[in-house]
């Protein structure tokens, strides 16, 4: 169970922010449609997941989904998306971390944003390569942008909760702490006493999250 | 990387100025291609379900990218209470349990979000953390003694029963989310408006109030989503009656028996998150401002 919670929430939070941090520079850019583009990646993030869990579920059915035609017209078969509990997990991951993205790079993008300019310019004068003003100027002046999305994020997947329940009903590998709670207290083994016990742990876990979130925002590194 | 690439300045460039424009031109294509990428691979699955949910059932399983055998038929399936769908309720439902939940957190968000934000008292920041200790509790802990208390109540298939768990978990969110925005506003404004002989209690209406209104409007969109997807309270503490779109929408029942009623429960996605999407469209910088109020410098 929290093997499980571990995967979970590291695999999504990871892949959200990394992925949401190269889109946020891709519609950094001056690009034509950067407006719409950023509406459409963002999308997802407000989105019912009942909704988004049911149209994944019929993307990821391995007989009739939309991924399985893919893969067959490729010449591979589909594996077993959802009967197979490791890749059930991994399943419920990838839908977390597509609608997860949008919240990432959009906060990512308001953090680039408002990033001095100068100092980007100061570093190319001096010969900096993209990549090393990448590592030297712009990953640590977005340091708080990224504690804030960590933090937010942690929470966020701690107490996921519809997708999971949409797509895996009986926890099929996908048993995280809250989905867990939920099996124990209202499918069949009705052990409210127990469900009660992992929810605390749950809080407990919350709590401290949130303790280093207010501990440490008020002096959160600032370069201006 | 892309991004640094497109803006690489001239001065560091040695090559010819043509052999640059070209290179230029390259990074800012792959830019507009990796751009492109991204944005399919998030609208691909909306599309789909409106691919799926305007498709004849008898095609469900058809997997061509297009819209064909288009027909409306999901769509008066989905609303069909003859099958025992309740969704016209439900959306009903879902709108006013929302616009409540809304209403009363934002009322009582803003006073909240004023005293923390302007006012000196003693344990402020202990009740801050409070509130959001509370919005960190799980929900699942909550159904089963909630569900104890609306039976004893009767309340179950009331809109109160959904209303309040809503509120608990959408008022801190607006509490935080204004109080983030009230630290931020002009009040010399305010203290102006108190030695032109204004009280406290009409600077706040007629000087923060209007200056504060766009801060409500998007904590009232981030309130009124959060209440709109709420799924775990209002499938235990639901019944036939006060049913909300999402519990609506996981429990269909389609034109064929014995089959999973894909293309009806397309159409009822369907009618769901397009309000959504066209929000997030036209309201997406307020939104996001709302979501980084307090985050980013």
């Amino acid at each position: 169970m929290l093997g499980t919670t571990a995967i979970f929430t590291l695999a999504t939070v990871g892949g959200a922010m990394v992925l949401g941090l190269f889109v946020a520079i891709a519609l950094n850019l001056n690009v034509k449609g950067r407006g719409f583009a950023r509406s459409a990646v963002f999308a997802p993030y407000v989105l019912s997941g009942v909704g988004v869990g049911l149209v994944w579920l019929f993307i990821f059915d391995p007989v009739y989904g939309v991924l399985s035609w893919i893969l067959r017209s490729v010449g591979t078969s589909s594996p077993q998306w959802i009967n197979d509990p490791k890749l059930a997990l991994w399943m419920v991951i990838i839908v977390y971390v597509w609608k997860n993205l949008g919240y990432c790079a959009v906060i990512y993008l308001a953090g680039l944003q408002s990033m001095p300019k100068d100092l980007m310019e100061a570093a190319a004068l001096d010969g900096a390569g993209n990549f090393r003003r990448f590592v030297s100027v712009t990953l640590p002046l977005l340091s708080p942008t990224t504690f804030f999305i960590l933090i937010t994020s942690l929470l966020s997947s701690l107490q996921a909760f519809d997708i999971i329940r949409i797509m895996t009903p009986t926890g099929n590998g996908t048993s995280t702490l809250i989905f867990e709670a939920y099996l124990q207290a209202f499918s069949t083994y009705n052990r409210a006493g127990y469900s009660a016990a992992i929810s605390v742990v749950l809080f407990v876990l919350l709590l401290v999250v949130t303790g280093l979130q207010l501990r440490f925002v008020e002096r959160k590194v600032h370069y201006s | 990387m892309t991004a640094a690439t497109a803006t690489r300045l001239s001065a560091t460039d040695s090559a010819p100025k043509t052999k640059a424009r070209n290179r230029q031109r390259w990074a800012s294509s792959r830019t507009y291609i990796s751009a492109a990428i991204i944005v399919l691979w998030c609208l691909l699955p909306a599309y789909w379900m409106m691919v799926t949910a305007f498709r004849d059932v008898g095609y469900t399983f058809d997997a061509t990218p297009f819209f064909t055998h288009v027909t409306m038929d999901n769509f008066v399936t989905a609303f069909s209470t003859d099958l025992g769908n309740h969704f016209g309720r439900a959306l009903l439902n879902s709108l006013i349990i929302g616009i409540v939940s809304t209403v009363i957190a934002l009322v009582v968000g803003v006073f909240a979000a004023y005293a923390l934000a302007r006012l000196n008292f003693r344990g402020k920041f202990l009740v801050l953390g409070f509130i959001l200790g509370a919005s960190m509790f799980p929900g699942v802990a909550l159904v089963t003694p909630l569900f104890q208390l609306f039976t004893d109540l009767s309340w179950i298939g009331t809109y109160q029963a959904l209303i309040i768990p809503d509120i608990s978990f959408v008022l801190p969110l607006t509490v935080y989310t204004l109080t983030s925005f009230f630290r931020e506003m002009p009040w010399e404004l305010e203290e102006a408006a108190r030695i032109d002989g204004c009280t406290q209690g009409q600077a706040f209406r007629k000087v923060i109030m209007p200056l504060a209104a766009p801060a409500v409007f998007t904590t009232a969109i981030l309130a009124f989503i959060s209440a709109w997807n709420e799924y775990l309270i209002a499938s235990q503490l639901s019944n036939d009656a006060t049913q909300t779109v999402t519990v609506a929408i996981a429990s269909f029942a389609g034109a064929q028996p014995h089959q999973e009623p894909y293309t009806t429960v397309m159409a009822a996605g369907t009618i769901v998150t397009i309000p959504l999407v066209i929000m997030v469209l036209v309201f997406q910088r307020k939104i996001v401002a709302g979501l980084t109020a307090g985050a980013v410098k």
